[in-house]
């Protein structure tokens, strides 16, 4: 991409160090300006979103700058009521709620199992962490049918059931993966002090383990909140009724239903819709890329 | 299978411990059982039985209105020789999953090789790089895909810059699978750095020996670089093949929920959710799931058999 | 809060724990929890009664539907209601998954496409038992009303009628001296003609029309037209010849610029009101059926006006645009049913409604609220009784499994539009796989 093979000849009369600076210094350059255009050209989608949702409704068609000519910030108080009935807060409460619930239960259920994987022994551990590491590969829309149909029959549909439920059954596999990865990289003598101290396995869990696995938690939190926020297809399939909608039904229904004059505040409620996202990337930014490379999470 | 591949980041290996007391190991092997419970509760209540149930619908008609009824192999054998549709589907999902996932690791390596050698600033640009991956997979972010590559979207205008003739990019069937390609591929952010860290764990000195032999930057990336960065290149391939070949939001919320223009953004996902709860047909949704399993088993095999020609592990002692 | 009724979650989870056991009785479905409500019985006047109610259509048509609704707990304030609506594309897909959820809707809109399919699978109640009684029917046209039956028995009200028609964009077309008739055109040929001419005249900005090929109203009204239908009990009702010829006119159209570029039209492909043409401004005309002008008017600012289809109308028809229906496992049949009657018989009600669904369904309350229209429900009217005094005979009711049709013509029609197959290619497989779907469906 940015081969910068010139030779500096001119100034090879110099002493060889500044050379190397100036080398240096030539293809840092070249670098920054090809990073920054890449940048502009990766992040023009959103800056182009943002502007375009302070537009006035006439100028959708005919301004495609990114820039507003007039600044209509008023495409989000009616994009909040744009759907008859119900209101974005309806989606962002639903949509919560959900994320709570996949938070904690993310966070408790894939802590269990995790120390089970790789802090205690028992039989046929190694099988069944094999068959956890196999479930990691499984594609879910596998599961959906069925999945419909046990919660179906249990009567969850239009609940957030569906959603949470099996998130405290450690059915996120990433997540149990992560953990083992992290709590392996705890000493061993800790717990073995403990047990020496008279510690069985569930003081261990809570008192030494657990306290050191916090970052792998943090980060286990952060990508469910994250995950499910974006969730699409879930929700999808589990939420008909309009007062159950999540955000993403929620702007998908937006999309279907509205005039062309309700483009700009359909474009307000999604930047809106990824405000809490970004919220936390911004304060768990550390974390996110750190998870990333411990576990090889996938944004 | 994955068991060892899957895990880039050195795993402390000290699972060995020493053996202790008898009563101190039943209670240990009943409370791995305990903290277990949950997880086999939920492998085999929401995963297991679930698919074995799955298995069974597949050999069946079933609208969730009236029972299943047995039909055998019927729902397979249409699936193969009597829905033009389901080809329609399965050749956009490979053509999707052969073009999006190179290009993206491509864009992902490309800019990780250009951060890893200009340290300055690279935390900011890492984490502005990341934001496409963080909301790409968003409803949000398919709609303003939509209206940027429509026929009256501003794409449109950038490209006519370049003297690229103007259409709408998403409703052209020779086209709309290109532009979920490129919102795939926008989302390099996570790939990007997992390479960046992979970059970073390549000792200098291996740059410095190629540079004493005189090598280029072409020869050194193509000699150096690309080897040593193999296992990491190799699990970023893994993770995306399976990613690419389940995508579904964007194709879905683009295309209004059909798979247009003429089933050229039909992935299997989409078709199959179209099957299962758009037409009712619950036993050909199950059919076209397993299919999806064992297809993407094999290729998940075939990708880690082809690691073995192309990965080169370091020794072992990696830290 | 909505999300978390408390009570429901207790009991769910109580449920949760019976996880293994369920599923393996799951395949034996809900079982048969007997209906305890008399079938034609009263409606509920003492007891509190929550109904919900599900549509597609835009906002305009949520706002009158909720007044009409809020209308009826007004005069019964024991009844109050609960909404669901989006747009059309999409919009079975989840009145199916809710009913697989046993969870329904208690009052469904449908169009005639999956009446078959939903009373066939029991999912709504046969209305028979309150006809008389609750329901007060003797307005309705029985010709329209029989669109609404299934193997002779009642399942759908028709809420109201309509026909299909072109929009055409008058203040495009009339400064070029290019205003059709109100009569229309003669022919599809003389309508190709005057679409060229408007194109010209335009440069194509906009185009004249749209490519309605994978349109099914446009395409039904030119079989009618052929003596054929779409539908011949549960086999097509065309051959391969028809559909070639049917694709091969919108090539010429589109050759000579009569009409847009496939990419122009396939956005609006799916059925939803925002893709449309003329509002979006692509096209100077597009089908539409007459009704839908009222929610084509609110999205631009330019002038409308109606023309039939061309040539003879022996292809229209009064057709049901929606029927209301009851869930067969609602939770007050008789209830959902007197709101169903209160939607098509109360003058009140046939007042707010107006014709944004298509035109009132009953003559007695068409002849009362039609002084109170405004102009542009005047001319809709007008223009629906012009039509439909020409009209053939109304169709029956469509195969089971015509929303794969729908899906399937629209794919032949973009495989033909974007130049991927010949006419007589893509025809020959549309004709192939219809008769599989509609076989299938069946069985």
């Amino acid at each position: 991409m940015a081969t910068t093979t010139v030779a500096p000849v001119a100034t090879a009369a110099a002493a060889p160090g500044p050379v190397g600076n100036n080398r240096r210094w030539y293809e840092g350059a070249t670098a920054h300006v090809v990073l920054i255009a890449l940048l502009l050209v990766a992040l023009y989608p959103i800056v182009y979103m943002i502007g375009t949702s302070f537009k006035a409704p006439d100028e959708i068609l005919n301004n495609v700058n990114v820039l507003p000519r007039r600044f209509s910030p008023q495409n989000y108080a009616e994009g909040w009521i744009g759907i008859p009935g119900v209101t974005f807060g309806t989606f962002f409460l639903n949509s919560a709620v959900v994320a709570a619930g996949v938070v904690i239960g993310n966070v408790v259920a894939c802590s269990l199992a995790a120390f089970a994987f790789a802090r205690l022994k028992f039989p046929l551990r190694g099988f069944w962490f094999a068959i956890m590491i196999g479930t990691l590969l499984l594609p879910h829309h596998v599961l959906i049918v069925p999945q419909y149909v046990l919660f179906n029959s249990l009567e969850w549909i239009n609940t957030p059931l569906p959603l949470i439920v099996p998130k405290f059954l450690a059915t996120e596999a990433f997540f149990v993966f992560l953990m083992v990865q992290f709590m392996r990289g705890i000493p061993r003598s800790l717990d073995e002090a403990a047990e020496i101290d008279g510690c069985g396995p569930y003081r261990r869990f809570l008192f030494v383990v657990l306290p050191l696995t916090k970052p792998a938690l943090v980060t286990t939190a952060v990508f469910s909140f994250i995950w499910t926020w974006n969730d699409f297809f879930t929700q999808l399939v589990y939420l008909n009724d309009l007062d159950a909608y999540t955000v993403p039904i929620g702007l998908r229904l937006f999309l279907d239903s509205s005039g062309q004059n309700a483009i700009a505040p359909m474009f307000a409620m999604s930047v809106l819709s990824l405000v809490p996202v970004f919220l936390f990337f911004l304060v768990f930014q550390r974390l996110i890329v750190d998870g990333i490379n411990t576990s090889g999470i996938k944004g | 299978m994955a068991d060892t591949a899957v895990r880039p980041a050195p795993a402390a290996g000290t699972t060995q411990t020493a053996s202790r007391g008898r009563p101190g190991r039943r209670k240990e092997a009943v409370a791995g059982y305990v903290f277990l419970s949950p997880w086999l509760l939920g492998l085999f209540g929401i995963t297991l039985l679930p698919m074995l149930y799955s298995l069974y619908l597949s050999f069946t008609d079933y609208d969730l209105l009236q029972d299943p009824e047995w039909v055998g192999l019927e729902n397979y054998e249409r699936m193969f020789t009597g829905d033009p549709q389901f080809w329609n589907a399965v050749v956009a999902t490979v053509l999707f999953a052969v073009t999006s996932v190179p290009l993206k690791l491509a864009v992902a390596l490309g800019v990780a090789l250009l951060l890893y050698r200009n340290r300055r600033g690279v935390g900011l640009y890492r984490s502005l790089y990341y934001v496409p991956s963080l909301l790409g997979g968003s409803v949000a972010i398919a709609i303003v895909w939509q209206t940027l590559f429509g026929g009256q979207g501003a794409i449109n205008e950038v490209l006519a810059v370049f003297g690229i003739p103007t259409r709408a990019w998403i409703n052209d069937p020779s086209f709309a699978l290109g532009t979920l390609v490129v919102l795939a591929a926008w989302q390099f952010g996570a790939p990007m750095v997992i390479f960046l860290a992979g970059l970073k764990q390549i000792p200098a000195e291996m740059f410095e020996a190629a540079a004493l032999d005189g090598a280029g930057r072409f020869k050194q990336f193509w000699h150096v670089t690309l080897p040593l960065l193999s296992p990491v290149l190799f699990f970023n391939v893994v993770l995306e093949t399976i990613a690419g070949f389940q995508g579904f939001t964007a194709a879905f919320v683009i295309s209004g929920g059909t798979g247009g223009p003429a089933d050229s953004t039909l992935l299997y996902t989409v078709y199959l959710y179209l099957r299962g709860f758009g037409d009712f047909q619950m036993g050909y949704a199950s059919a076209m799931a397993w299919v999806f399993l064992v297809a993407l088993g094999i290729i998940t095999a075939i990708v880690f058999r082809s690691g073995s020609l192309w990965v080169h592990y370091a020794d072992e002692g990696d830290r | 809060m909505a999300i978390l009724g408390l009570s429901r979650t207790v009991r769910s989870l109580a449920a949760g724990t019976a996880v293994l056991a369920v599923l393996a009785t799951a395949a034996c479905g809900g079982g048969s929890r007997a209906s305890d409500q008399e079938a034609g019985g009263p409606p509920e006047r003492e007891q509190p009664v929550q109904l919900e109610v599900t549509w597609w259509g835009g906002p305009a048509r949520a706002e009158i539907t909720q007044k009409v609704l809020d209308l009826y707990t007004q005069k019964h304030p024991n009844v109050t209601f609960t909404t669901q609506w989006q747009g059309y594309s999409g919009y079975y897909d989840k009145v199916n998954t809710s009913a697989a959820g046993r969870n329904a809707a208690d009052i469904i809109q449908i169009d005639n496409r999956v009446l078959r399919e939903y009373a066939n699978k029991g999912l709504i109640a046969e209305l028979d038992p309150w006809v008389g009684s609750t329901l007060q029917l003797d307005g309705i046209d029985p010709k329209l009303l029989e669109t609404g039956k299934v193997d002779g028995k009642l399942y759908a009200i028709p809420l109201a009628a309509n026909t299909g028609s072109f929009v055409v964009d008058k203040t495009v077309v009339e400064p070029l001296g290019l205003l059709p008739p109100e009569t229309g055109w003669a022919s599809w040929e003389e309508f190709g003609e005057w679409a060229a001419r408007v194109n010209q005249a335009t440069g194509s900005q906009p185009w004249a029309f749209r490519d309605e090929s994978a349109t099914m109203g446009a395409f039904e009204f030119w079989l009618r037209q052929r003596g054929k239908e779409l539908y011949d009990g549960q086999k097509p009702g065309f051959t391969v010849e028809d559909a070639t010829a049917w694709f091969e006119m919108w090539a010429t159209f589109r050759d000579s610029g009569a009409a847009s570029p496939a990419e122009v039209a396939q956005p609006a492909n799916g059925g939803d009101i925002s893709k449309n043409t003329v509002i979006t401004q692509q096209t100077a005309g597009t089908f539409s059926y007459d009704n839908q002008l009222t929610e084509i008017a609110k999205g631009t600012d330019h002038e409308l006006v109606l023309v039939p289809l061309p040539g003879d109308q022996s292809g229209a028809y009064a057709r049901p645009s929606q029927f209301f229906t009851a869930y067969a496992r609602g939770e007050n049949i008789a209830t959902a049913v007197d709101v169903i009657n209160f939607f098509v018989s109360d003058p009140e009600a046939g007042a707010i409604l107006g014709t944004e669904r298509g035109l009132p369904p009953n003559k007695q309350v068409r002849d009362q609220i039609a002084p109170q229209f405004d102009e542009q429900l005047q001319y809709v009217l007008a223009f629906d009784e012009r039509v439909t005094a020409q009209a053939g005979p109304t169709p029956p009711v469509p195969a089971q499994g015509d929303s794969q049709v729908t899906r399937l013509l629209t794919a032949a029609a973009e495989n033909v539009g974007f130049g991927r197959q010949t006419p007589a290619e893509a025809a020959e497989e549309f004709v192939a796989q219809v008769t599989g779907e509609l076989e299938r469906a069946a069985s």
